[in-house]
This record gives structure tokens, C-alpha cells and sequence, in this order.
């Protein structure tokens, strides 16, 4: 095995980051990191770095671009796709240049509950649409991560995908869940109240499947002669209209005293609360791993769980386990788990050999086992994709018949082709200003063919680290309104047509000059001017008046291979020659 | 198992192609869809209090149908290019 190209931006996505997926990332990142694994984690922004570097240090970091797949497409190189499962698509589970560079991929499977389930979850027409995607996506890829067998054997039968490319790897356990000689009850605070003595905790969700509706069912046939400060503490945040009914449910059942339902609680609370409790119960009826019932064992408490789902897969042993769907057995599992205490051993035991099993160096381990024996599930010769290449601006005669950015170099379109005719992968990023003019329509004589969007859609619908380079032209008519926002925020090469903007418009728009890779303007005078002008310097590229298309695309091509090894105070100047050469 | 003849790989190559053009212009009528939604969510927000959920409601469905669209098209991207290279192995030439 060459490499693993690891995408590891689900660590800091605004909804992936405090759910299972987020999590997961980071703790498969730390095992690949603890068994020497050949990875490269691939970020997509700073925060995203910052976050990598905070919680897995020692890390192999590299921000996704183009060129770090370049480097390393060759034989025995793999991606593994981490956000597959997550909501919605385009987060872009799989960059077109893993696509591009022919990589085998291997994409982590979380669960489909969604899938299994979809009078609940795909209620709304969008979901079921994107779920509806998601199967055929899930079906190119080379092989599948599942977090557990059932996870395994449902996404087999749910996407149509073949068992016997689909390895289990498992889950692990964070090191702050564990064991404590200390008393966890002073971080808890006002959490429990003082009439809580020994407690029985779960860890749940507002969602049916996790059946807490059946536990407190249950918690009805526990016998008050345990003693009356024995409770039930329902840990995590739920939904106001949940908690509503299951408070009003203990009320009516005559339990509310015996229930403590403790809202939102951050990490150090929860590791506090598993370490306090007497035993931890996690009667859920369906999960891709059951995280909870590991973090529970880690802590030292004895923990039971249903045995449905993948979880009889966590704790593996018939001892540790109940029908979640009797509440009787519930109730009996629990109250023998509280007063037998060779069964309390047992627990203890079985709950230690799950966590030995269940570590993130298994997974990683398994991980590099699984693509080892499996190999890539086609044929396919991988290649190192040429450099892709945007070109933003305006296209064809503009909106509304007007120039196409003052360009002599026969237009935007002209260097586009002449770029494509040399062999070079570009893609238009058509600036039609505020015009509603649909840009498919606009640009579509002028660059019939080939990959194009419009500029407003970077960031959003493509990705700037999609690309090894971003040209902005830019001139002084309207049309380039979307492309003159776009580069103050993204480092782009500048090519600046009109000399009038340099001083009559540019001077507001510093903050582009400011992060640009480079600049290329039409006079030796230009540069200068930019050059007093701008704060940050980056190298400048003369490309006169009168250039053809042709030689405009040789000189931009040479000058994108280059330009990252060119000192700043760097001013070239292309033929016909004006006055130097490189300084 | 049949035989691919030449005259099925160029056929395929030419859907293919038409898929390529279908995809494209996706991605434009989609960011223009986008861009057209957040104008009139600020149009609507500044003058037309009563009717203000409902077209939040309109205008949340067509951003998801945006989304799911462009969503679309990277999976069919994905597709093309992986049929490209079963095209290219079984006529022996180098995909495009």
C-alpha cells in the first residue's frame, strides 16, 4: 500500500463535528496514526486544521487541492471517503480529482438507518431525493468501511451493494472514557438532584428507535424495594415536545420520582455521569455501532444492551444482553445487573474485553488490512490528472452585446480554447455581472463545450480547492461584478485588462491585491503602480497589448508553473519584450 | 456474455457526451436558480411582511432542490467517468 488519502474535513462541519461522523473521523485519524499508518489527512479549511491539530497531534496534514492528489496517484494509493453518509451531497463525498486520477476508493459506512426507515426519515421530498443519489453514488465506490457486520450486511441489502466488498472495521473509544478512583458526582453539580443515590443511566436521543419510551416502560417493573433512591437518569438533549410526553408518561406511570432526565451535557459531564452510575442500559433498537455502550464499558460500569441491531456486536456476550422490544426483560435484566453481584462480575468482564477489542488501532488496523486483501474492485489505471485550471470573467460578447472585458487577446473564450487546445483541463467561471441573463445561454456559443459555471457558484457549488489555479480577469465593465467579489476572498491570479482599474477602481479592492497569488497586467508601468500600491507584493506578469490567444495561454501556462517558485518582487514580462527579464 | 462492437462503443461515447452537456448546463440553471432565490428573499423580506413564510418556505424547497440537483450532477460526473474508462478498456483506446 502506497497511501491513504483520508478526508478529514467532517471534524469541523457545522452539523457533523457533535455527531457520531465528526467523531469518528477524528478517532479513525487517531488510530491510523498510532499503528504508523502511510495517511495523509486532507483538510479543506484553516478551522478544519486547526481542529486536526488540537485533537490528533503528530498528524500527516494537507489542505485538499489537486496537487497533493497529483502526488500521490499512483498504484496502491487509496481514498478513503469519511461523509459518504452525510446529509446533503454536495459536501462533496468524493473530489472530482480523486475521480479524475482513476483512485480506488473506500467509503466509511456508518449505517442506513435512514434507508430502513424511510416513513421517518424521508419524510421530505428533498431527503428522499438525495437519498435516491446517494444508493448510485454508493455503488461506484471500491469498497465499503462499515463500522459493524449489521452496518455491513444493511448497506449490502439497502444500496445494493456486494457483501464481500464490504470489511468490518469497527469503532473505538475516546481515552477521556474511563475509569475513575475519584468522586465523578462533585463534576456533576445540580445535574442529579440529592435525592438520587445509586443510579441506572442511559444515553439517548429523541428518536423512537433509540426506545426509551420502552426502558421507562421497564423502569415500571423495577421494584421500589431496590430503595427509593435508585433512579433512572435519562442523559442528552431532547426535544421539548419528547420530554414533555415522557415526563408526563412517568407521572402517569407513578415513577416521576424515580426519573431524572439531565437536558444537554458536554463530554466531562458525561464521562462523570457513566463513571457514578451503577450500571449503564442502552436499549436501543437499531444503530450503525452503539458508541454509548463502549464509552459506558470504558468507565468501569457494568453495562447491558439489547440484543438487536449491532449492538449484541459491542459487548458480544449473551450475558450482557436483553429483548429491547419486552419491557419485562428489560426490567429483569436490570435488576438482576443491580443485585447479583457475580452477574455484576460478568458484566465487568465482558465490558473489559470489549474495550481490548474495540480500539481505534484495531480499526485503523483493519482498515489497511481490509484494502490490502480486497485490492481495487476494477481495473482501473491510475493516472496523475493534468493541473486544472479556472478561468473567471466575462465570456462570449458579454451581457448584453457589450465587450468582453476589454481583452486584446481575443477574449476570455479565446484563451480558454487555447488553453484547452494544449491539453490543459479549464473550466469556465462565467461572470455575468447582475444581469439575469442565464449564463448557460450566455456563454454557451462561446464555449459550447468544456466544463463551465457560473462565478457566484465557487464556494458553494464547486470548491476552490478543486483547482491548482484561478484566473480573474478583470475589467472595468458591470459584467464583472460576481468575479471582483470572488477574489477578495479567494487567492486567485489576478489578470487586470483595463488600466483604468488599477486606479480608478482598484484602489477600493485591496484586499484583493492582498491575497493574490499573482497579478498579471498589460504595461511595465501597471506593475509598478501596483506594486506601490498593493501591501502585500506577489509576483506580476507583463503580458502587452496586441498578444494573441494563443500566445496569451503559452504565457499564462508557463507563468502558473512557475509562479509558486518566483520570489514576490518578481516582474516578468512577456514578448514582445519590453524592457527585462525576471528581476 | 455478448461482444461490444464498435458501432455500441461509439454510440455509448455519444451519450456520454450529451450526459456531459446535460450536466453542465445543470450547474448554470442551478447557481442561477440559487442566485434568483436570494434576490427575492431580499425583495420579499423588505416589502411583503403577510406572505413572508410562505415564500420562506418556497424559497428553502427550491435552495434544498438546488443543492440536490448539483448533488445530481456529481454523481452522474462520477458515473461518466467511470464508464468512460469501461469504454476505453473495451476498445482499447485511451478514455478521454
Amino acid at each position: 500500500m502506497s497511501t491513504l488519502l483520508v478526508d478529514a474535513r467532517p471534524v469541523d462541519h457545522p452539523t457533523a463535528r457533535q455527531r457520531g461522523i465528526g467523531r469518528y473521523v477524528t478517532g479513525l485519524l487517531t488510530g491510523m496514526r498510532d499503528i504508523d499508518a502511510p495517511m495523509i489527512a486532507l483538510y479543506g479549511t484553516d478551522a478544519e486544521a486547526e481542529v486536526l491539530t488540537d485533537t490528533v497531534p503528530g498528524l500527516t496534514l494537507q489542505r485538499w487541492s489537486p496537487q497533493v492528489v497529483r502526488d500521490h496517484a499512483v498504484d496502491g494509493t487509496w481514498y478513503i471517503a469519511t461523509q459518504l453518509m452525510l446529509h446533503p451531497i454536495p459536501l462533496d463525498p468524493i473530489p472530482r480529482c480523486i475521480t479524475a486520477a482513476r483512485l480506488p476508493v473506500a467509503a466509511v459506512m456508518y449505517d442506513v438507518i435512514p434507508y430502513r426507515y424511510p416513513e421517518i426519515y424521508f419524510t421530505d421530498p428533498n431527503a428522499r431525493r438525495q437519498a435516491a443519489l446517494r444508493a448510485p453514488l454508493a455503488r461506484t465506490v471500491d469498497t465499503m468501511l462499515a463500522i459493524s457486520d449489521f452496518a455491513a450486511t444493511t448497506a449490502a441489502d439497502e444500496l445494493a451493494f456486494p457483501l464481500e466488498r464490504i470489511a468490518t472495521i469497527g469503532a473505538g473509544v475516546e481515552a477521556r472514557f474511563r475509569p475513575t478512583t475519584g468522586d465523578p458526582r462533585a463534576a456533576l453539580g445540580p445535574m442529579l438532584p440529592s435525592r438520587v443515590g445509586r443510579y441506572v443511566v442511559t444515553v439517548s436521543g429523541s428518536d423512537d428507535r433509540k426506545n426509551t419510551d420502552g426502558l421507562l416502560h421497564a423502569w415500571t417493573h423495577v421494584d421500589r424495594s431496590l430503595g427509593d433512591d435508585v433512579h433512572l437518569v435519562v442523559a442528552g438533549a431532547h426535544t421539548p415536545d419528547v420530554l414533555q410526553r415522557w415526563e408526563g408518561w412517568a407521572a402517569d406511570a407513578g415513577v416521576a420520582d424515580r426519573v431524572v432526565f439531565t437536558g444537554a451535557l458536554d463530554d466531562d459531564e458525561l464521562v462523570a455521569l457513566l463513571q457514578g452510575a451503577a450500571l449503564a442500559v442502552m436499549p436501543s433498537l437499531e444503530e450503525g455501532f452503539g458508541l454509548p455502550v463502549l464509552e459506558a464499558a470504558a468507565c468501569g460500569v457494568p453495562t447491558i444492551s439489547s440484543n438487536v441491531s449491532s449492538l449484541a456486536e459491542v459487548l458480544d456476550d449473551p450475558v450482557a444482553c436483553f429483548d429491547p422490544y419486552d419491557p419485562q426483560a428489560i426490567a429483569a435484566a436490570i435488576v438482576t445487573a443491580l443485585t447479583d453481584e457475580s452477574h455484576r462480575s460478568a458484566l465487568l468482564a465482558a465490558g473489559r474485553r470489549a474495550v481490548e477489542r474495540w480500539t481505534w488501532s484495531n480499526a485503523a488496523s483493519a482498515t489497511v488490512e481490509a484494502l490490502e486483501v480486497m485490492g481495487p474492485r476494477w481495473s482501473q489505471r491510475t493516472r496523475r490528472p493534468a493541473a486544472r485550471l479556472a478561468v473567471a470573467g466575462v465570456f462570449g460578447d458579454g451581457v448584453g452585446g457589450n465587450d468582453s472585458g476589454g481583452n486584446d487577446s481575443g477574449g476570455n473564450e479565446g484563451v480558454v480554447a487555447a488553453l484547452r487546445a494544449s491539453g490543459s483541463d479549464v473550466t469556465a467561471l462565467v461572470d455575468t455581472g447582475g444581469s439575469a441573463e442565464p449564463t448557460h445561454a450566455a456563454t454557451h456559443a462561446a464555449i459550447a463545450s468544456g466544463d463551465r459555471w457560473p462565478v457566484r457558484s465557487l464556494a458553494r457549488f464547486i470548491k476552490p480547492w478543486d483547482f491548482d489555479h484561478i484566473v480573474a480577469v478583470l475589467g472595468a465593465a458591470p459584467q464583472h461584478l460576481a468575479t471582483s467579489q470572488m477574489v477578495r476572498t479567494v487567492p486567485c491570479h489576478l489578470w487586470i485588462h483595463d488600466e483604468a482599474i488599477v486606479g480608478v477602481r482598484f484602489g477600493a479592492n485591496l484586499q484583493a491585491l492582498e491575497i493574490a497569488r499573482s497579478v498579471i497586467v498589460g504595461s511595465a508601468d501597471t506593475a509598478e503602480l501596483l506594486r506601490r500600491a498593493a501591501d502585500h507584493s506577489c509576483p506580476i506578469l507583463v503580458v502587452p497589448p496586441g498578444v494573441g490567444p494563443t500566445e496569451s495561454a503559452d504565457a499564462l501556462r508557463t507563468w502558473l508553473d512557475d509562479v509558486d517558485h518566483l520570489d514576490a518582487s518578481t516582474i516578468r514580462h512577456t514578448s514582445p519584450p519590453v524592457a527585462s527579464s525576471d528581476s | 456474455m455478448g461482444r461490444v462492437r464498435g458501432d455500441h462503443t461509439a454510440a455509448l461515447a455519444a451519450e456520454v457526451a450529451a450526459l456531459r452537456e446535460v450536466v453542465l448546463n445543470i450547474n448554470h440553471v442551478v447557481t442561477q436558480t440559487h442566485d434568483t432565490v436570494n434576490q427575492l428573499n431580499h425583495d420579499v423580506r423588505s416589502g411583503a411582511e403577510q406572505t413572508l413564510p410562505l415564500f420562506l418556505g418556497y424559497s428553502e424547497r427550491l435552495r434544498l432542490d438546488a443543492d440536490t440537483a448539483i448533488g445530481a450532477t456529481h454523481v452522474i460526473e462520477r458515473q461518466l467517468a467511470l464508464l468512460d474508462e469501461r469504454l476505453a478498456a473495451t476498445s482499447g483506446s485511451d478514455p478521454s
